[in-house]
């Protein structure tokens, strides 16, 4: 067996050659570079502005919404005629029968002799820390009637005021409340001439003073109360302040209802005073005052000399109850001049930078004497009665230049009025002897209705006020 | 319909006297007015309430009887209330005396 073996091993294998096989190689060819450059052509720059010639603001804003009856409310239009119709009739003749009624003839509601007779509650002598010559000038009630302010004044004024004053302060609802010694006193520079609280900030305080002082006090203010003065916010007044008031910003809007402070002196101004901010200080509004030229020619003769542009002394004013822009103004020698913030002139003569106009667009039928006051209705909103030195009441339409009514005073001079809030025609009036008289203007009665006598007879009765309940 | 309704209101608020017109619905909710919001306003709920209160007093005191008008007569004026079963109607009128 192992000889067949190697016998075919050597017959096997044998030697072949092929040729080789070759493929073209490709290679890359080199590559050419060429430069080639493109421009665009060179720009143009021009530089162009445009402006608006003229530009205007428009800007539209919405009233504060003044709220409106809910319309959606749901009810039937058929059944309101229908129920309107039935009813009507009736409803005409219950109108009818309250004219023909004798169901109240005898019944006279006793409006001023009430149940009571009106007792004296207090009787405030504060006489501490006085001068001896001094007197209550002026008093105020806050506007909740809690607390009774009293200012006092010297009653000799020679040439100009150097007194220093107070106003003494009571709050008749506290626990420590005592007549002889104020809860809180007010030092003043000069005497004070009148008094006024904010019609609903019961703790603001305004008054004015003899030399043409305004001040303003925050009475919640711990240290220093006080708010604001004329004389550091400028442009006050010259000479004694005679009245200050607060109204309703009569050009606020219809929502907002901010209180102005306006103060007339005898210097002929009457200004608008603004409270600005929470932090204090006056700033000075509109001013209002009356030129002389406004006299009639009869009256000018009347001891004063005055040059045709120079203002008349004011010596009161009054503003409409429920329209602030009217008011009227009494001045010096008994003339009363119809006013309105809206309609004013020019003064002629005036630097144009002191805000001054003239707002007077008619006057009244004058008084013979001095007008003491001026108080418009609070109820009856176009009336308004006067009271003058020579003893003349009068009841005045703001409308009519002519007094609808003269109340003779027997008892002479009338120094002031007040009108009674709750009570509608009563109003309370004072002179120089020891009464107060009050007048229902409803009954056509010339004389005094009910007489109020002070105690002690030789006190003058310098100012009277309803308070505010 | 609605001209009706103008129309009658109009009556009334020419009659003599009559200062302003009223008129509410079974809730108190004023539905025509002749006088400003506010005042309108008050007057729907209090008159609304007191006459409410008024009709329960007649129909207790005789539950055959209902309530036709009410009047309130005070110093300054004089208030006319005319009650309904969907309606109130309210009058203010100032008595010239």
């Amino acid at each position: 067996m192992l000889f067949l073996e190697n016998c075919l091993q050597t017959v096997m294998f044998q030697d072949e050659t092929h040729e080789p096989v070759s493929v073209e190689s490709s290679i890359q060819v080199v590559s050419s570079l060429s430069d080639n450059e493109s421009q665009t052509k060179a720009c143009k720059y021009e530089t162009r502005e445009a402006q608006a010639g003229a530009v205007s603001h428009a800007e539209t804003q919405t009233d504060s919404p003044v709220p409106r009856i809910q319309p959606h409310v749901q009810y039937d239009e058929g059944r309101l005629a229908d129920f309107l119709k039935r009813i009507c009739p009736k409803v005409l003749g219950e109108l009818d029968k309250v004219q023909k009624s004798r169901a109240f003839d005898r019944y006279y509601s006793s409006r001023v002799e009430e149940d009571k007779i009106p007792r004296k509650l207090h009787s405030l002598n504060p006489s501490s820390g006085l001068p001896i010559e001094c007197r209550l000038n002026c008093l105020t009630w806050s506007c909740t009637g809690a607390v009774l302010a009293l200012g006092y004044g010297s009653v000799n004024h020679e040439s100009w005021c150097d007194h220093r004053s107070k106003i003494n302060l009571f709050n008749i609802n506290r626990p420590n409340f005592s007549t002889t010694t104020p809860n809180q006193t007010l030092e003043t520079k000069s005497c004070v001439s009148c008094l006024r609280g904010h019609v609903n900030e019961s703790s603001t305080l305004a008054a004015g003073l003899v030399n043409g002082e305004v001040l303003v006090w925050n009475l919640q203010w711990e240290d220093d109360c006080l708010f604001g003065s004329s004389e550091t916010s400028g442009g006050g007044h010259e000479d004694a302040v005679v009245q200050i008031y607060w109204i309703t910003d009569p050009s606020s809007d219809l929502g907002s209802s901010k209180s102005i402070l306006v103060s007339a002196s005898r210097d002929g101004q009457l200004i608008f005073w603004h409270l600005t901010s929470k932090t204090g200080g006056l700033r000075r509004g509109q001013g209002f005052g009356i030129p002389y030229s406004h006299l009639p020619q009869l009256e000018k003769g009347r001891g004063l000399n005055l040059s045709p542009d120079e203002l008349l002394p004011i010596t009161c004013f009054s503003f409409m109850t429920n329209n602030s822009s009217n008011f009227v103004v009494a001045v010096e020698n008994g003339g009363l001049f119809r006013c309105s913030t809206i309609t004013t002139k020019p003064i002629s003569g005036i630097d144009p930078e002191v805000n001054l106009s003239d707002p007077s667009s008619g006057s009244f039928q004058s008084h013979n004497g001095q007008i003491r006051d001026v108080q418009f209705s609070p109820d009856q909103h176009q009336m308004f009665i006067s009271c003058s030195s020579d003893g003349e009441i009068r009841l005045y339409n703001y409308e009519q230049s002519s007094p609808l009514r003269t109340i003779l005073h027997d008892e002479g001079i009338v120094n002031g009025l007040s009108w009674s809030p709750s009570n509608s025609g009563i109003f309370l009036c004072w002179g120089i002897d020891a009464t107060v008289y009050f007048y229902d203007l409803n009954p056509t009665s010339l004389s005094p209705a009910f007489c109020l006598k002070n105690s002690t007879e030789n006190l003058k009765v310098n100012f009277a006020l309803h308070s505010p309940q | 319909m609605a001209s009706e309704v103008e129309e009658t209101m109009k009556r009334i608020q020419s009659h003599k006297g009559v200062v302003g017109t009223i008129v509410v619905n079974a809730e108190g909710i004023p539905i025509k007015s002749t006088l400003d919001n506010t005042t309108t306003v008050q007057y729907a709920a209090l008159i609304s309430q007191l006459s409410d209160k008024a009709r329960s007093v007649v129909r207790d005191l005789d539950p055959t009887n209902d309530l036709t008008f009410l009047r309130i007569r005070s110093k300054k004026h004089e208030i006319m209330v005319a009650p309904d079963k969907e309606f109130i109607l309210i009058v203010i009128q100032n008595p010239t005396e």
